[in-house]
């Protein structure tokens, strides 16, 4: 959690949150202060010196109570509290480079250092020789370790790159096959913040600026490697990279209200967005006039429309809206698709019954009338066979064969409703909302969905005393984070120690091209973290 | 009016059905010494009963009234909150939250005392999305 390096002179918060009323940080020097909050205001009851350079990782570990420092001078230090003072015990790391950042196991009996010597130290206590022993992992590094994480429950790397809302992340061509290299993610105004990955940590390459209001939605296409975003000024920019500069096209939606959500289709000649206006636009290039256009699917919606997706065909579209309604509508645009491709799915409209150019523009093809309430996050399955949808009411809703005959099902959820969904299989569904926690859904051999479990494993520590909500409330206050400052205690404790500390507000697949079955994939929230998963073998994935 | 609503002339038949629910929720309060066959208790299967079919197909408000003057005769017949909650199938549960929403809403101290309580432990079993799925919903309301 800890952040490493810059000049912020709050970094460092650490797992001592969860101790109760005291905090302790590095301000970015050889120091670690140790704050107390005594009812009123916070106050510095400790320093500890003993590193000679930047401290730059340090944690906390729960039920020993012992803190573990690491520097760029090259070594560690654990803490421990005899009498009110804490007493150091040097750790020798064996490191020719700066540590960089160390975590505590999850039961305490060893902590983990990354460090600039491409070497992970995993340091546990030698009772014999009261020592602590550092046993190095070499030789597998290429480079920096910047971050470690124990017991990962499948979470392989966070990223925290600001506290504002980071919604619509989009991770580049490049970055869906090997290494995570480039992110795209709009942080809740008018920007795009395009960061990579270079070896040692993030950095911001490209900053898109050009839309006037809040970036709402951002898609990055695989092939032809484009940007499009959408926004609340009502207009669209298609972003192409020419010699490592990203060049903004002006696409005009026609729209009188906000866009909201937009999406490339499979084949990347076309893009749909949703809007408020009560309206989808399926845009695409006219080479003659070079020129994006936009048609509009109108007076099919009563509300906005919170989300589209594409059917692998490239022809049919599914949009959910806020009046309760998932509809699929034909986007067949005359010189853009061929005539045949998308007729496969309608077996009632066979050669029988006219051309084909019976699945017209803007042509509805179903509606699904399951929810009383808004609907979101709609998503085909690979195959496109099968479509999901999440209400607001803390539903998810499947639909299979819904070109032949639908039949719907509905799961109720025991917690808060979902926002995004993500089809890992035809069989497995990850779904993420307001509990802050993916959510795996299976479907069994007779095609009945379930919900699996949660894939963050979380703690769920009851909170003793009131402290524990006055504290992270007084922090998230500093923060500036939407914590909720209402939360009560019972709320604070279910949120504490996940990966996402509010509500999750899009997943999408880190997918090698040509994969059936994603195993990565990166969520993204409105606490401003972006972070990726991995799902372990422990997990079968139905085919 | 939303489709599939039914028309005035069937409101004589939905309150038929309510009086006959009200007869049988009674006898079912008035004799504890029978026992029903199964050996369940009798305040839960009157509750069942008052659930049974209460998503009245009409938006007439005096129907829905007398519908939830059946149900609060059964909700405040429960005198073991667990043990009716243990009864209870899993699919009455939405159902029931609606009907302690519309109890929490008349104000009537007893009535709220009651439903509070009935409410602390169904959201204990039954979760938050409970909740979400009766207030969320503003068609079938009760």
């Amino acid at each position: 959690m800890g952040r490493s390096g810059g000049g912020d002179d709050i970094e460092g918060w650490n797992r001592a949150l969860c101790s109760g009323r005291v905090v302790a940080f590095c301000p970015n020097n050889h120091e670690v202060h140790i704050y107390k909050f005594f009812g009123e205001k916070w106050e510095r009851i400790h320093v500890l010196q003993k590193h000679d350079q930047i401290v730059s990782g340090i944690d906390w570990s729960i039920k020993t109570n012992k803190i573990v420092t690491v520097s760029h001078d090259r070594n560690s230090y654990v803490w421990n509290q005899e009498a009110s003072e804490w007493v150091p015990t040097l750790v020798i790391l064996r490191l020719n480079r700066a540590a960089l950042c160390v975590q505590w196991s999850p039961k305490e009996n060893k902590f983990a250092v990354g460090s600039g010597a491409k070497t992970v130290c995993i340091c546990y206590y030698e009772q014999e020789n009261n020592w602590w022993v550092s046993k190095l992992i070499r030789k597998k590094h290429n480079s920096s370790v910047t971050s470690v994480a124990w017991h990962p429950n499948n979470q392989i790397a966070q990223l925290d790159l600001s506290f504002t809302w980071a919604f619509g992340v989009r991770w580049s061509p490049s970055g869906n096959t090997l290494a995570y290299a480039v992110v795209a993610f709009c942080p809740n105004n008018h920007e795009v913040h395009i960061y990579k990955f270079f070896g040692e940590k993030w950095e911001r390459i490209h900053v898109l600026q050009k839309h006037d209001q809040i970036v709402s939605g951002i898609d990055w296409s695989i092939k032809t490697n484009k940007i499009v975003t959408v926004s609340h000024d009502r207009n669209s920019y298609v972003w192409n990279q020419e010699a490592s500069e990203w060049v903004p096209t002006l696409v005009i939606l026609r729209l009188n209200r906000a866009a909201l959500c937009v999406q490339w289709s499979p084949k990347e000649n076309k893009f749909a967005v949703g809007s408020g206006a009560k309206t989808v636009c399926i845009c695409y290039y006219e080479q003659e006039n070079n020129w994006w256009v936009s048609k509009l699917i109108r007076k099919k919606h009563n509300s906005s429309v919170t989300s589209v997706a594409w059917h692998p065909n490239n022809i049919l579209l599914a949009t959910t809206s806020t009046d309760g309604k998932c509809r699929v509508f034909s986007t067949f645009i005359k010189g853009v698709d061929s005539r045949d491709s998308g007729l496969n799915f309608f077996p009632w409209k066979g050669s029988g019954s006219g051309a084909s150019g019976d699945v017209k523009f803007g042509e509805q093809i179903a509606q699904l009338d399951l929810s009383f309430t808004w609907a979101f996050g709609v998503r085909w399955s690979p195959s496109g066979n099968t479509l999901a949808y999440a209400g607001h009411n803390s539903m998810i809703y499947f639909i299979e064969d819904v070109g032949s005959s639908p039949k719907a099902q509905n799961v109720a959820l025991r917690d808060l409703p979902l926002c995004d969904i993500l089809f890992v299989s035809e069989k497995m569904v990850i779904g993420v909302g307001f509990d802050c926690n993916p959510m795996i859904f299976t479907s069994d051999e007779t095609g009945l969905w379930s919900f699996v479990k949660f894939l963050d494993e979380r703690k769920i520590e009851p909170s003793s005393s009131k402290y524990g909500s006055q504290l992270s409330e007084a922090l998230g206050k500093l923060y500036g984070q939407s914590k909720g400052a209402n939360s009560d205690t019972v709320e604070s404790s279910r949120l504490r120690g996940g990966a996402h500390e509010n509500c999750i507000s899009c997943i999408i697949p880190l997918r090698k091209p040509g994969e059936s079955v994603v195993r990565r994939f990166s969520t993204s929230g409105l606490d401003g973290k972006v972070v990726i998963w991995e799902l372990d073998n422990s997990i079968g994935i139905p085919q | 009016m939303a489709e599939g609503f039914v028309d005035d002339e069937n409101l004589e038949a939905i309150v038929t059905r309510i009086e006959q629910k009200s007869r049988k929720i009674e006898s079912l309060l008035k004799h504890p010494n029978v026992d029903p066959p199964d050996g369940r208790s009798k305040p839960v299967e009157a509750l069942k009963t008052a659930l049974e079919g209460s998503i009245l197909k009409t938006r007439d408000e005096r129907c829905k009234s007398a519908n939830w003057i059946v149900v609060h005769r059964a909700i405040m017949a429960i005198k073991d909150v667990d043990a009716m909650l243990s009864y209870l199938d899993p699919e009455y549960y939405d159902i029931l939250m609606k009907y302690l929403y519309r109890g929490l809403a008349t104000g009537d101290r007893p009535t709220c005392d009651q439903c509070l309580k009935i409410h602390e432990k169904l959201t204990e079993k039954a979760g938050l999305g409970c909740i979400l799925r009766s207030l969320a919903d503003t068609v079938n309301t009760v």
